[in-house]
C-alpha cells in the first residue's frame, strides 16, 4: 500500500476551500439585495397560506423599496425564539410574532423599541383605527407597536343543519343556546357521543359575556373569582358534567385538526364553533360546500349583548436593532389602508383601521360586518394590560380544565386563580 | 469522573515525568483540548452559572436582580411545581418498575432457543432507535379518541371508549403504555448480562433438580444483578428528567402542554415552561437545582441500598 504525504500547504489550501464553501452553503439562498439596501429581518407568526398572501406583500415593499430589503421568516409555534433572540444580541428588525396579550409583558421587560416618535412624526395619531384597538398598544405613555390584523370573536354555526332541528332563527339568549345545543346532541346507544350542540371554551370571552372581567385597572386587582365569572364557568362545564367528562375526553381526543377538512364543525361533529371572522377563510378553503352563519355569543340576563374580545398580532420592533428607521419604514408601509386593506381582506381579518376595515369588499359579507361591528361597539374587550398574561391565561385554561372534568368547583378554581395571578402580578410590578 | 481522573494524573505523575513523556502529555492535551475548552465554556461555565441565577430575578433581557432565597422559598408554595414532582414521581416509582419488568421478561424471552430469534429481537430493538417525537405521534394516532385502535378494540369488545390523554385519570397510565414501546435498549443490555451467565452454574443447579423458575430467581436473576442496578441508576436519572413524549403527546396550538389540568405536567415541562415560555430563568436554575439534588439523593440512596447486587467476577 502505497502512502501520500500531504504538504502543509496543500492542507491549508484544502481547509480554506473548505471553510469557503461551508460558509457559502450558510447563506440565505434566493436572496437579492444591494450592499447599499438596509437588510431588514422580519419575523412573522403566520404561515400556510397567510404567510404566502404577505410575502406577496413584502415583494411588493421591496420593488417599492430600492434601499430596504425585508426578509420575512416564520416562526409560527416558536415564539420563544424572539425573546431569546432579542437577549442574545441579535434580534429580527420586527417582529409580528407578538400576540396583543403578551405586548405589556415584553415592553416591560426592555424588549421593544418605543414607536411613539415614529408614529408622531409621520402624522399617525390614532384617529383612524378603532379607538380600543389603539388604546391596547399603548403602555407607560409610549406606543409599542401597531397591528396590521385584528379579529373578534363570535359563533359560527350552520343555518341548514339549525333548520333540520326546527329552528328557524339562531338562538340569542343562553336559555335559548343551551336548548338548541341539547337538540344537537346525538349520543349512540352505547353512550358514545356522536354530535355535541356547543363545547363551551374561553373563559374569558364567556366572562365578559356574562357581565364580568378579569382585572380592575383601577385598583390592580385580578378579578377572576368575581361572582359573574365563576357563574359563567359553572354554565361552561354544565356542558361537561351533562354530558360526562369521560365521554367528553373521549369524544374530543377524535377531533381532527383545526386547520382542516377534519376540523369538527366541518364534519358536522359540533353544532356551534366559537371562532372569529379569520374563519369565514378556513371555511372556504376546508369546507367550501358548507353554509355557514355567525352570530354574536348569547347572553345571559344582566350579560352584555354584542360582546366580543378581540386579540391579534402586533407589528414591533426589538430593542438594538441595526436599522430602526427603515424598520419603521415597513410597518407604516404595511399599515397604509390599501396594504393592510389587501392582506387582512385575503386572510379574512378585520382591519384595525375604520377606513380600510368598512370598505365594500370587506361589509358585503354580513358574517364580516357583524364581527366588525363587534369590534367597534362598546362591549369589545382586549387583554388586560398587564405583564403576566401568559400566566395568567395559564392558570385560566388549567382552572377550565379542571372545572369541566369535575375535579374542582368554579370558585375554588377561580379562587386559586385570583390568588396565584395576583401574586404573580404583585412580583412582577416589585 | 474522567476529569477528576486526567486532573489527579496531573497532579501525581507531574513531577517524575521525563522529557518524552511531558511532550507525549502535552500533545495528547493539545488534541483534547478542543473538548476541554468545550466542556469548560459550554457545560461547566453554564452549571455554575445557573447556581448563581438561581438566587437571582432574571428575564434575560435585563441585568439579574439578586434575591437571595426566594426562589427556592416560592418554588414550596408553587401548587404547579408540586404537581410537576408528583406526576413525576408517579412515573419514576410506578411507570419506572413496570418497564423495567417488561423488559426483563423480553429479555428472558429473546434469550430463549427458539426459531427467528434474531427477527424477534429486531423487532424489540427497532422503536427504540426511531426517533421519539415520530414514534410519539404515531402513538398519539393509537390513543385516537375517535379513530384509535385502541378505542376500536374496546368498542369491538362492547366497551366504552377511553380519553386516552384527554381524560385527567388515563394520561399517566397512557404513558407508561407508550413507554414499553422504548424499552430496547434495556432489553438489549439484559439480554447481554444474560448471555454473560455462567453455563455450568445453570446445568449444575439443572442436574440438582432445579426447575426454571428457580433457575431464574436463584441463578440467573443475581447473576446479572450488577446490570439490573445498572439499568435502575440510568433510568432513575432518564425518568427523572422525563419530558419529550408527555410533551409532544399534550402540547396544544397555543404552545402550552401538560394535559387537562396539568395531569401530564412533568418536572422538566415546568422547568422548560419557566425558563423558555415565561422566561424567568433565576426561578427555572432553581428547580433545576432542585432537581439536581433529588437525582442526587435519589441515586445515593441507590447506591447505599445496593447490598443486593452480587458481583460475581470478585469473588
Amino acid at each position: 500500500m502505497s502512502e501520500k504525504r500531504i504538504s502543509r500547504r496543500d492542507f491549508l489550501r484544502a481547509s480554506l476551500a473548505a471553510g469557503t464553501a461551508a460558509t457559502l452553503s450558510t447563506m440565505p439562498a434566493g436572496l437579492t439585495y444591494a450592499q447599499e439596501q438596509a437588510f431588514l429581518n422580519y419575523w412573522t407568526g403566520w404561515s400556510g397560506f397567510e404567510f404566502d398572501v404577505l410575502q406577496g406583500l413584502v415583494d411588493q415593499f421591496n420593488e417599492e423599496h430600492a434601499n430596504v430589503y425585508v426578509n420575512m421568516t416564520t416562526v409560527f409555534g416558536q415564539y420563544e425564539k424572539v425573546l431569546t433572540a432579542i437577549a442574545g444580541g441579535n434580534p429580527p428588525d420586527v417582529v409580528s410574532a407578538v400576540w396583543l396579550h403578551q405586548l405589556v409583558q415584553i415592553a416591560s421587560q426592555g424588549a421593544l423599541t418605543p414607536l411613539t416618535a415614529y408614529a408622531e412624526a409621520a402624522g399617525i395619531d390614532g384617529s383612524k383605527y378603532f379607538p380600543q384597538l389603539w388604546n391596547n398598544w399603548w403602555h407607560n405613555g409610549e406606543l409599542w407597536g401597531l397591528m396590521c390584523t385584528s379579529n373578534a370573536r363570535v359563533l359560527a354555526f350552520s343555518p341548514p343543519a339549525l333548520a333540520e332541528l326546527g329552528m328557524s332563527e339562531p338562538p340569542s339568549s343562553i336559555e335559548e343556546l343551551d336548548e338548541a345545543c341539547q337538540a344537537f346532541e346525538i349520543i349512540d346507544s352505547n353512550g358514545n357521543i356522536e354530535r355535541v350542540g356547543l363545547l363551551p371554551d374561553n373563559l374569558t370571552w364567556w366572562a365578559h359575556v356574562f357581565g364580568g372581567s378579569l382585572y380592575d385597572e383601577d385598583s390592580g386587582t385580578i378579578t377572576a373569582n368575581d361572582p359573574v365569572n365563576v357563574a359563567a364557568l359553572e354554565w361552561m362545564a354544565g356542558y361537561w358534567s351533562r354530558l360526562g367528562p369521560e365521554r367528553v375526553a373521549a369524544f374530543t381526543s377524535g377531533f381532527g385538526d383545526y386547520l382542516s377538512t377534519q376540523n369538527p364543525f366541518f364534519v358536522g361533529k359540533e353544532g356551534f364553533k366559537q371562532v372569529g371572522e379569520w374563519f369565514i377563510q378556513f371555511q372556504k378553503q376546508f369546507a367550501p360546500d358548507l353554509e355557514m352563519d355567525m352570530i354574536a355569543a348569547p347572553y345571559p340576563d344582566g350579560g352584555r349583548p354584542n360582546c366580543t374580545t378581540f386579540g391579534g398580532s402586533v407589528f414591533t420592533i426589538p430593542t438594538g436593532v441595526m436599522n430602526p428607521d427603515a424598520a419603521w419604514e415597513f410597518i407604516r408601509w404595511l399599515s397604509e389602508d390599501d396594504h393592510m386593506g389587501e392582506f387582512c381582506f385575503n386572510i379574512q381579518n378585520i382591519p384595525p383601521k375604520v377606513g380600510a376595515a368598512t370598505a365594500e369588499r370587506f361589509v358585503r359579507d354580513h358574517r364580516f360586518q357583524l364581527a366588525l361591528d363587534l369590534l367597534n361597539g362598546p362591549n369589545a374587550f382586549g387583554p388586560p394590560k398587564i405583564p403576566v398574561n401568559d400566566f395568567y391565561n395559564s392558570r385560566l385554561g388549567e382552572a377550565e380544565t379542571s372545572v369541566k372534568a369535575g375535579m374542582l368547583s368554579a370558585q375554588e378554581a377561580l379562587d386559586r386563580v385570583t390568588e396565584e395571578v395576583q401574586r404573580e402580578l404583585d412580583m412582577a410590578m416589585m | 469522573m474522567g476529569w477528576g481522573a486526567f486532573l489527579m494524573t496531573i497532579a501525581i505523575r507531574r513531577p517524575r515525568l521525563s522529557k518524552q513523556q511531558r511532550r507525549s502529555l502535552l500533545i495528547g492535551l493539545l488534541f483534547i483540548s478542543p473538548a476541554i475548552v468545550g466542556f469548560t465554556l459550554f457545560n461547566i461555565g453554564p452549571i455554575i452559572q445557573s447556581l448563581q441565577y438561581s438566587f437571582t430575578r432574571y428575564n434575560i433581557l435585563q441585568p439579574p436582580r439578586y434575591v437571595g432565597l426566594n426562589n427556592y422559598l416560592f418554588l414550596l408554595e408553587d401548587r404547579v411545581f408540586k404537581i410537576g414532582i408528583q406526576n413525576t414521581l408517579y412515573m419514576v416509582l410506578i411507570g419506572l418498575p413496570i418497564h423495567l419488568v417488561f423488559n426483563m421478561l423480553m429479555a428472558l424471552l429473546l434469550n430463549t432457543k427458539i426459531k427467528g430469534l434474531s427477527i424477534y429481537r429486531s423487532i424489540f430493538y427497532v422503536p427504540s432507535i426511531t426517533p421519539v417525537v415520530a414514534s410519539t405521534i404515531v402513538w398519539l394516532w393509537i390513543f385516537n379518541g375517535q379513530f384509535g385502535i385502541l378505542n376500536e378494540f374496546l368498542r369491538f369488545i362492547g366497551l366504552r371508549p377511553i380519553g386516552w390523554l384527554t381524560d385527567p385519570n388515563w394520561v399517566k397510565p397512557s404513558l407508561i403504555f407508550m413507554g414499553a414501546w422504548f424499552g430496547g435498549n434495556t432489553i438489549l443490555i439484559y439480554l447481554a448480562g444474560l448471555q454473560d451467565v455462567p453455563h455450568d452454574l445453570l446445568e449444575s443447579a439443572e442436574l440438582d433438580g432445579a426447575n426454571a423458575l428457580q433457575k431464574t430467581f436463584r441463578i440467573t436473576l443475581p447473576m446479572i444483578s450488577p446490570v439490573i442496578f445498572y439499568t435502575i441508576i440510568v433510568n432513575v436519572i432518564g425518568y427523572f428528567q422525563y419530558f419529550t413524549e408527555a410533551w409532544v403527546m399534550t402540547s396544544t396550538r397555543d404552545g402550552s402542554a401538560g394535559g387537562v389540568a396539568n395531569s401530564a405536567m412533568f418536572y422538566s415541562m415546568y422547568l422548560y415552561q419557566t425558563a423558555f415560555q415565561q422566561f424567568k430563568m433565576g426561578y427555572a436554575s432553581a428547580q433545576a437545582w432542585i432537581l439536581f439534588m433529588i437525582v442526587l439523593v435519589a441515586t445515593l440512596i441507590l447506591f447505599k441500598t445496593s447490598r443486593w447486587v452480587y458481583y460475581h467476577a470478585e469473588e
